[in-house]
């Protein structure tokens, strides 16, 4: 961080002999350990050509395979692993999967069984039909979500192809026909040691851990180090939809703004622009801008926030808000974007501070900081590295990019509560 | 004032709590006045303003909220700052006491602040109230037993919100100020942060009054909505308190119901039977009431009633394995050490301590754990007894 106070997480890296790559992260005096493996494939992968062959997944293949993965030498592992004083637990997002365990106890034997059963496959189809009515289960409880369902949809708004506009859970026909070949087929293709990240937070000995990965991961040399491409089709750069309205049990309506931006195919200035781009957008829609006041005051909203990303294969703002008037939040929202008000200096200056301190409260919390680093990896680009760009951009950079976007593209969706006439 | 010296973690975290007497007809109010504390001060008399200067100060973050605790009604101040070698910034720890100074000190109460404080509120309600799980859950307290804390919302409600003056926010804040708190802190504090600190009129908290929930007829409630998944949340008097010697007893069945990874439940009703995503359970440790909350389809909630029956049944028989304890017993384990590493959750374990008057080991609390035998879940598992039921259901699916 600074010449007195170097980094408070040491950090050590190898590419195994298989290929994987092992980020481990010391936190001395810390009585938790956390070790995470991740996937570089997920709910968005559904077709990867192969030695010169396409492969076609189901939707929901990912997610699906990653409620099996919990399975060793036909055994939950759960209660293997409660042996051991560890809790698990895994996510599926678009374009990653992450298995991951903790424990206060000694990490060594949580570590290897995390190793043994993401890297086996451990399923028959008996087991894949028993998780099948689960996961219809979880579906119908995200649908039920107003906010997961709008994001959805903003999505399905704003792209044409982009896998985003897809529920990770899959399509309900695709879950009730999900086979044993379909999850095998997926593990088979994305599973190998040599696109694996291993992430560990501890406070043992990193080299001491990393001797033990290493050894562990003797038993599981790379089987395949074929290139995988994934199929995708090009997007355009059009909106898919202007508007979208949908009916749920909500009280208020929630209003969403999507912004459709450029890509940027460099994954380092991806980087840089999305920061750039948030600081902006914490300058226009946070309390800094003397607007929110204005905006409480005539109650346009009573919930704001927004996500906004440019990366190589996809870009997009978009803007979340609870709103009794839906049409006015919109208006005023692109009217807000659209004045492209420069970010100020002491705005700036608050900025970096709050991102300086966001950075080092991320390195204090092991769930945040695992997956920052295994996410980062998993693109290939360093957390740390990152987060040193965003630190030294200047306001000057910010405001030149500011100037530049185009914000011709953009789409809305509102959930609307039920119309009592109808229901 | 118990201030822990500890270099370990990257930031300083205080806490701060009142405890005055619950009273359901002022928690609206409470709500109010914490949210309208938090973001706002006389000197900091914007939003603006106050955003600025908790950035300017390294990201400090403060938050007041309320809880109830027994029979008390606790208001808490929590701050957290980085320290200041992390930030350098000018003038760091005069910063920090000028934010703490203006929160806790100088509120700014007017009708203005008011207004947008009672809107955010109601439309939080408001989107609350369109939640199944949370809907389900607060009926289900709010019927478990007239008249006891426990049924007391303290998300606070929509008719209260409509009502409450800028005098009512005033007397209470009025009765903040002349309250005595309990401070806790956990980091490398600057003499200028102590010494503010210490300027307050301190006693120890209040040892925690609890009270048991006496046995009803249940009372089952069922809620039709246009949703697409169901939630179900049941509440069972324990008759364990946490004040009781027994009481690592009710957390040891409550992980083998449903609060740790591996549970009955969960076995049960989802892996084995397939009926749910989610199946979990909870306990209030100051009423000892235990609760069980699921979300699924609508036509599989009879079976799940079904099953849970079951699942208590075995257990009161001791007809589970018995292996699963050890289990359960591990996961408790691991969440005792894991403390060492959360500034918040040691502050926190230090006040639950001193309000149940105790102290204890590290040594101590896995023993406590260590001690709870087979016959010791039986015994609760077979005592326990259903107050209340609360169902939202879909529309046209309801089962019963």
């Amino acid at each position: 961080m600074n010449e007195k106070n170097p980094l408070p997480v040491k950090v050590v890296r190898k590419t195994l002999d298989n290929g994987m790559q092992v980020i481990l992260l010391h936190k001395p005096g810390f009585v938790r350990s956390l070790f995470m493996i991740g996937i570089p494939a997920g709910g968005g992968n559904l077709a990867e050509i192969k030695q010169g062959k396409q492969v076609q997944h189901p939707s929901g293949c990912a997610h699906y395979l990653e409620h099996q993965m919990f399975r060793l030498n036909g055994e939950d592992v759960t209660s293997v692993l409660s042996e051991h004083r560890t809790q698990c637990n895994a996510w599926t997002s678009l374009d990653s999967t992450c298995y991951f365990v903790w424990t206060s106890a000694s990490p060594r034997e949580p570590l290897e069984i995390l190793i043994d059963f993401v890297q086996t496959l451990d399923i028959t189809p008996e087991t894949v039909e028993k998780e099948r009515s689960i996961i219809l289960a979880e579906q119908q409880d995200e649908r039920q979500d107003p906010d997961r369902q709008g994001v959805l949809e903003i999505y399905r708004s704003l792209y044409h192809h982009y896998p985003a506009r897809n529920e990770i859970v899959g399509e309900t026909e695709d879950i009730r026909s999900m086979t044993e070949q379909d999850l095998r087929s997926f593990y088979d293709a994305w599973y190998d040691p040599s696109r694996l990240i291993l992430t560990g937070i501890t406070g043992e000995d990193p080299h001491k851990v990393m001797h033990w990965i290493e050894q562990k991961q003797k038993e599981y040399p790379a089987r395949s180090r074929d290139k995988l491409t994934p199929v995708t089709t090009a997007e355009p750069d059009t909106v898919h939809r202007k508007h979208f309205q949908k009916q749920m049990d909500v009280q208020i309506p929630l209003v969403f703004l999507g912004i459709k931006l450029k890509t940027e195919p460099d994954p380092q200035k991806a980087i840089v622009k999305t920061a750039a781009l948030n600081y902006w957008m914490s300058s226009l829609l946070s309390p800094m801008n003397q607007d929110f006041q204005t905006w409480l005051d005539s109650q346009l909203f009573s919930d704001l926030s927004w996500e906004a990303e440019i990366t190589p294969d996809h870009a997009a703002i978009v803007i979340e808000g609870q709103a009794q008037d839906p049409q006015a939040f919109l208006d005023e929202m692109r009217r807000v974007l659209k004045s492209r008000m420069p970010v100020s200096p002491q705005t700036f200056e608050s900025l970096q501070i709050s991102s300086k301190a966001s950075y080092l409260r991320t390195l204090e919390d092991y769930d945040s900081l695992s997956e920052e680093v295994t996410c980062a990896a998993l693109k290939g680009q360093d957390f740390f590295e990152n987060s040193r760009a965003v630190q030294d951009l200047t306001l000057k950079q910010v405001n030149d990019f500011v100037m530049q976007l185009d914000l011709q593209e953009d789409c809305d969706v509102m959930i609307l509560p039920q119309d009592k006439n109808e229901s | 004032m118990e201030i822990f010296e500890n270099s370990k973690f990257l930031e300083n975290v205080i806490t701060i709590r009142w405890s005055l007497p619950l009273n359901a007809e002022d928690v609206t109010a409470w709500n109010l006045l914490s949210s309208l504390r938090g973001v706002r001060s006389r000197k900091y008399d914007t939003l603006q303003k106050w955003t600025y200067a908790c950035t300017q100060a390294g990201g400090f973050r403060s938050r007041w909220g309320i809880s109830s605790f027994g029979s008390q009604l606790l208001v808490t101040f929590q701050a957290a700052w980085l320290k200041e070698k992390w930030m350098n910034l000018d003038h760091y720890s005069q910063k920090i006491v000028d934010l703490l100074e203006q929160t806790l000190n100088e509120p700014l109460l007017n009708e203005d602040v008011l207004e947008e404080s009672r809107f955010l509120m109601r439309e939080a309600l408001m989107y609350r109230q369109s939640n199944p799980g949370a809907a389900a859950m607060e009926t289900a307290l709010k019927t478990c037993q007239k008249d006891h804390p426990v049924s007391v919302n303290m998300h606070g409600s929509l008719e209260a919100l409509k009502t409450v003056t800028l005098k009512d926010l005033q007397s209470l804040n009025g009765l903040l100020e002349k309250q005595p708190c309990s401070i806790y802190g956990m980091g490398e504090f600057d003499p200028a942060v102590l010494k503010f600190l210490n300027g307050f009129v301190q006693q120890p908290p209040e040892p925690l009054s609890c009270f048991p929930l006496q046995t009803q007829e249940a009372v089952r409630t069922v809620i039709e909505k246009p949703i697409v998944q169901s939630s179900m949340v049941q509440t069972y008097q324990s008759g364990i308190v946490s004040t009781d010697d027994a009481y690592p007893v009710l957390q040891v069945l409550n992980g083998l119901l449903g609060a740790c990874q591996s549970s009955i439940l969960f076995d049960v009703v989802r892996e084995q039977h397939g009926c749910c995503y989610y199946i979990g359970s909870f306990v209030v440790e100051s009423c000892g009431l235990l609760g069980i909350s699921v979300q699924a389809d609508a036509g599989r909630l009879d079976e799940i009633r079904r099953l849970i029956r079951q699942v208590l049944e075995d257990v009161s028989r001791g007809e589970f394995d018995p292996h699963l304890l050890v289990l359960v017993k591990n996961e408790l384990h691991d969440q005792i050490d894991s403390i060492e590493d959360s500034p918040r959750h040691l502050i926190n374990r230090q006040f639950k301590d001193k309000v149940l008057q105790r102290s204890l080991t590290l040594e101590q609390r896995h023993q406590r754990i260590d001690n709870v035998t087979i016959e010791d879940v039986k015994k609760a598992a077979s005592r326990l007894h259903l107050l209340s039921e609360c169902a939202v259901v879909q529309e046209d699916k309801k089962d019963e």
